[in-house]
Order: C-alpha cells, then sequence, then structure tokens
C-alpha cells in the first residue's frame, strides 16, 4: 500500500500523480546519471540486444525497479533500444506511467481498470510478437510475493516465442524502503553492477507440470543473476547463489 | 476454409487443452474465470491460440465479451 492515496479521476488527484511522476523522472534522472554501470556477466547477450532486439522478454525483481530505470533510461540504452512496459492499474502504476511518458522508445502495456491484468498481458503480447519490440517486466510484480516468478511472465514469453533474459543490478551504496519488495534505491555517484542472464525459451505445447518446471527454473536464473550482481557489489556481505537451474 | 462447426470444435480444442479439462466436459454455459479457472496467463494462451489456429484477429473489445464457452464458440462461428 503506499503512504498516501489519491482520486486519479479528480483534478487535484490527477495533478499530484503528474508532479510525483515529474520529481521521480528528475531523481532517476539525477541518480542514474551519475551512478557507473559495471556489466559482469552476459554482456554479449546486452551487445545482442541493442545490435538485434527482436522478441525478448527482460524480468527483474520488483525491488530493482528504480536501479533498472536508472540503467535503462541512460543515454547508452535509451537512445538505442525499444522497451514495452508492464505498468500495473496500482497508484504506483500512475505515477510509473508518468515517468515514462516523455521517454519516446518506451511503449506502456496498461490494461484498463476492470480487466487490467488481462488486458495489460494481450497489450504487451501484441507490442513483443508484432511489433518484435523487447518487454520489460517484473514477475514478481506488483504485489508481490517478493521473488516470486509469477507464471504469467513465463506464459507471456511462451506465446509470444521471446527466450526470457533475466536482468539484475545491484548498486555498491544504497538503502531499501519498506515497501513489499524492500524496493532498492541507489545512492548517487554508486558503482552499479549489472548482469544480463542466459536467455531461456519458453517452448509452445508444454503441460500445466513442464510450465510449472520452467517457471521455477526462470526463478532461479533470475535470484542467480541478482546474486552475481550483489557478489561484485557488495564483496563483503554474504550472499548465497542458489545453483543454476 | 473451415466451416462453422469444424471452427467450433477447434475452439472447443483449444479451450480444453488451455483449461486441462477433457471437450466433453465444456459446456455452453461455463464461465471461462469461475467454471473453468481461466486466469489472466490462460486467456492469454486461449485468445493467442484461437487466433492462431483459426486464422483470425480478436480485437481486446471483442475478447472482453468473451465470459462463457458459448460465447467463445458464437464467436469464432461468426
Amino acid at each position: 500500500m503506499p503512504w498516501f492515496r489519491v482520486d486519479p479521476r479528480s483534478a487535484i488527484g490527477a495533478w499530484f500523480l503528474r508532479f510525483c511522476g515529474a520529481v521521480a523522472r528528475s531523481a532517476i534522472r539525477l541518480i542514474g546519471g551519475t551512478c557507473r554501470y559495471q556489466v559482469i556477466a552476459g554482456g554479449e547477450t546486452l551487445q545482442k540486444l541493442l545490435q538485434n532486439p527482436g522478441p525478448v522478454l527482460l524480468v527483474i525483481w520488483h525491488d530493482r525497479a528504480i536501479c533498472s530505470a536508472c540503467y535503462f533510461s541512460g543515454p547508452f540504452i535509451r537512445d538505442r533500444l525499444d522497451l514495452a512496459l508492464m505498468i500495473s492499474q496500482s497508484q504506483d502504476g500512475e505515477i510509473v506511467s508518468h515517468i515514462v511518458r516523455p521517454w519516446t522508445r518506451v511503449r506502456s502495456a496498461r490494461g484498463s481498470a476492470t480487466r487490467g491484468g488481462r488486458e495489460a498481458l494481450r497489450i504487451m503480447h501484441r507490442i513483443m510478437a508484432k511489433e518484435k519490440i523487447p518487454g520489460l517486466l517484473a514477475p514478481d510484480g506488483p504485489h508481490g510475493p517478493r521473488r516470486k516468478f509469477k507464471l504469467g511472465a513465463a506464459v507471456l514469453a511462451q506465446m509470444a516465442n521471446a527466450p526470457v533474459v533475466p536482468v539484475a543490478l545491484a548498486p555498491e551504496r544504497s538503502f531499501r524502503l519498506g515497501s513489499w519488495d524492500r524496493l532498492i534505491m541507489p545512492i548517487p555517484f554508486s558503482r552499479v553492477a549489472v548482469a544480463f542472464g542466459q536467455p531461456t525459451p519458453v517452448p509452445r505445447g508444454l503441460s500445466g507440470e513442464e510450465l510449472e518446471s520452467v517457471r521455477a527454473r526462470l526463478e532461479t536464473e533470475l535470484n542467480r543473476t541478482t546474486s552475481l550482481t550483489e557478489i561484485a557489489a557488495l564483496p563483503n556481505r554474504p550472499h548465497p547463489v542458489p545453483a543454476a537451474g | 476454409m473451415m466451416s462453422a462447426m469444424d471452427r467450433q470444435q477447434a475452439a472447443l480444442d483449444v479451450l480444453a487443452e488451455v483449461c486441462g479439462r477433457p471437450a466433453e466436459e465444456l459446456s455452453p454455459d461455463q464461465d471461462l474465470v469461475a467454471d473453468l479457472d481461466i486466469d489472466s496467463p490462460k486467456a492469454l494462451q486461449l485468445l493467442v491460440t484461437l487466433e492462431e489456429k483459426l486464422d483470425i484477429e480478436i480485437p481486446d473489445e471483442d475478447a472482453a465479451r468473451l465470459e462463457k464457452v458459448k460465447d467463445v464458440l458464437e464467436y469464432v462461428a461468426a
């Protein structure tokens, strides 16, 4: 639950959410622009993505949302990659949609208020499968459980014939908010470790059990990729690395 | 060119595959969400597979109106 709630249909509420979006966008520019990013794994995956994007589903854990916004909105990526973002219908999602509005290479997938998730998945699928634009989403969003890779992300990749690429970022200096995901806020001028995991295809025609097995493997791979960045950014803290799936 | 009946049978097969039940267990009045547990990911599977198998495009407004098995069957037959 956000610490405040406004009615987005009221003039004041809509203005306030736009204002929050503008402030957050400026903060992301400021923080993101001063951080130094070091790709520690999967550099070839990033190069391939920039040269020949195609349908691919990039996944991050929700607690890395600000870190990934800082990274993907930086000039190195921003001007070279179109992205489709799945944005929730929540108030937080409303602010996110205001954050990304001026970023012309970002496409938002938001469902209507009544058919939210179902419609957003359809829009995301259409952008990825028909326009061949990479998608980016947090598979444990919008409300958790934290670090639980939900089946919807795996099915989206399957139906769009898009391999799933885990993406992880870990800042050297940061603090966490008290939200359900314990959102990481990077501190300006931090070094940020970035890793891209192994692209994993999700074949069509899987049984329920097989799909669940792929989902579990994707969860493990995203945890493993995240641990790699945490070890690189914070070498003196304990970081158990899950075995590759 | 598939007949309306063939299209309905194909749609029934897709529905059965997506919800993991035999086609014989499906009845026209069953609700896709309440009776067949078709959540958002399964709805995506259903719509995309129907579009691919029947070579049709289902606009979002039409997709939103598909609530029961009979809605799907009538839609693909039309």
